[in-house]
């Protein structure tokens, strides 16, 4: 039998599956990723202060020698960077960042602050800075460069350390990259000098 | 062919009798039903609804298409926090630059892939622990999403490796269609320098003068990957 009653029903059941996945949709836990900390970091601070951070080291390489380095990478502000408009691009100076992050070798563990400059052109910017990072062996320092889109929430910054302490005579040359933060680092640690620029 | 004798034309006929009455007829409807009763659980279940067979097929598809657009709904809303995030808010009015649309005008990110190939290595000599190549050329073919991050380059380098990883810099030239960029590019490698990363500002020349280029450039061995930013602007000075 072709009622009308028996289409309705499936018709229902079609309604119903429908609406679940909408169900699912509305109940989904939001991802846990920190766009606006990202934007804030990078882009247009305008995050309070925070505490100092503690580094969690990932140390998976014996620490020796030249080697290949991964990890993730994440910024928060110490200190906002100042503002100013020259026609159609922000300028922004002298922002104090805490780096944090864990990296496969015991070697480039530890503190980390940043100082970062940027010139914002629509949602893209151009950036440069300076890194120092500090553990109980030695100090690893240098400068980087690198771009920020999506308003500071993707990135992609290069730079190169030179070691002091235990790493003097070492360089440490990093990248950062990724579309949120955590973002994806990864380098290499070798001994010799940076590239003349 | 010899003819019947009376016996065996009595047989014949008997024979011819008794398949005559036998009952050849098909009742339809008792062998529909025994195969109905043989169906899988989920036959029954369109039997019940007494729904016919190609109904049946546009309601699986009807639910298909429900469960993936409800997947589709799931997928958007889980990308609207990002979407929603606050943007950073400058102090003071600024008149913002087009987004990033790939369409070859104004301010982009721009993504692409390509490969390259070696013109000469260059020299090498092995120092202490590791080697200096010097004079290493190579040409590649880049295609991105942007028309002006899309053409041939040539990359000049030096590489220094340190055991198996090793640093390199030197100069790289993009010609596209309606101009060039040119800059200086630095990084690193390693996995035997089968896998680099190398990053530079390039200056723009032609249709993009006064723009620059940050170049990002991840190579596994012959292919490449790039991202980076176009702009109105300058490189960030030394």
């Amino acid at each position: 039998m072709r009622s009308p009653a028996r289409w309705i029903l499936v018709l229902a059941l079609v309604s119903l599956a429908a609406a679940a996945c909408g169900a699912a949709a509305t109940t989904s836990p939001a991802p846990s990723g920190a766009p606006t900390q990202a934007a804030t970091a990078t882009a247009a601070p305008t995050a309070a202060a925070t505490a100092r951070p503690t580094p969690t080291p990932m140390a998976t390489t014996d620490g020796v020698g030249p080697e290949y380095v991964t990890g993730t990478s994440s910024l928060s502000v110490m200190k906002e960077a100042t503002q100013t408009i020259v026609g159609n691009v922000v300028q922004y100076r002298g922002q104090e960042m805490w780096g944090t992050g864990e990296m496969s070798d015991p070697r480039i563990a530890g503190t980390q602050v940043i100082t970062l400059n940027g010139d914002m052109y629509g949602d893209v910017m151009s950036e440069w800075g300076t890194t120092r990072l500090e553990n109980a062996q030695g100090t690893w320092e240098g400068t980087w460069t690198g771009a920020s889109w999506n308003d500071g929430t993707a990135t992609s910054v290069t730079g190169w350390l030179v070691g002091g302490g235990d790493y003097a005579g070492w360089t440490y040359y990093f990248h950062v990259y990724g579309a949120s933060m955590p973002w994806t680092a990864e380098g290499i640690i070798f001994e010799g000098s940076p590239p003349a620029p | 062919m010899p003819e019947l004798d009376p016996f065996e034309i009595r047989v014949a006929a008997a024979v011819h009798a008794i398949a005559d009455r036998a009952d050849t007829r098909v009742d339809a409807a008792a062998v529909a039903r025994e195969s109905v009763g043989q169906r899988p659980a989920w036959s029954v279940a369109w039997s019940w609804l007494q729904v016919p067979l190609p109904a049946a097929m546009l309601l699986v598809l009807a639910l298909t298409l429900a469960l993936v657009a409800g997947m589709a709904v799931v997928g958007a809303l889980r990308d609207r926090p990002a979407l929603l995030a606050p943007l950073p808010s400058p102090t003071a009015e600024v008149s913002v630059a087009p987004s990033p649309t790939g369409d070859g005008t104004g301010i982009a990110h721009v993504t692409g892939t390509g490969t390259f190939s070696i013109v000469s290595p260059g020299t090498t000599v092995e120092v202490g622990d590791g080697t200096q190549t010097r004079g290493y050329v190579a040409t590649s073919a880049v295609v991105a999403n942007d028309p002006r991050a899309t053409g041939t380059g040539t990359l000049h380098l030096d590489i220094d490796t340190h055991g198996r990883v090793g640093s390199e810099w030197g100069t790289y030239r993009l010609v596209t269609a309606d101009g060039a960029w040119e800059g200086a590019l630095a990084g690193g490698s390693w996995s035997d320098g089968n896998a680099s990363e190398v990053t530079g500002y390039l200056v723009g020349s032609g249709d993009y003068e006064g723009y620059s280029l940050y170049f990002d450039v991840r190579s596994s061995g012959f292919a490449m990957e790039l991202e980076g930013i176009i702009f109105p602007g300058p490189p960030p000075g030394p």
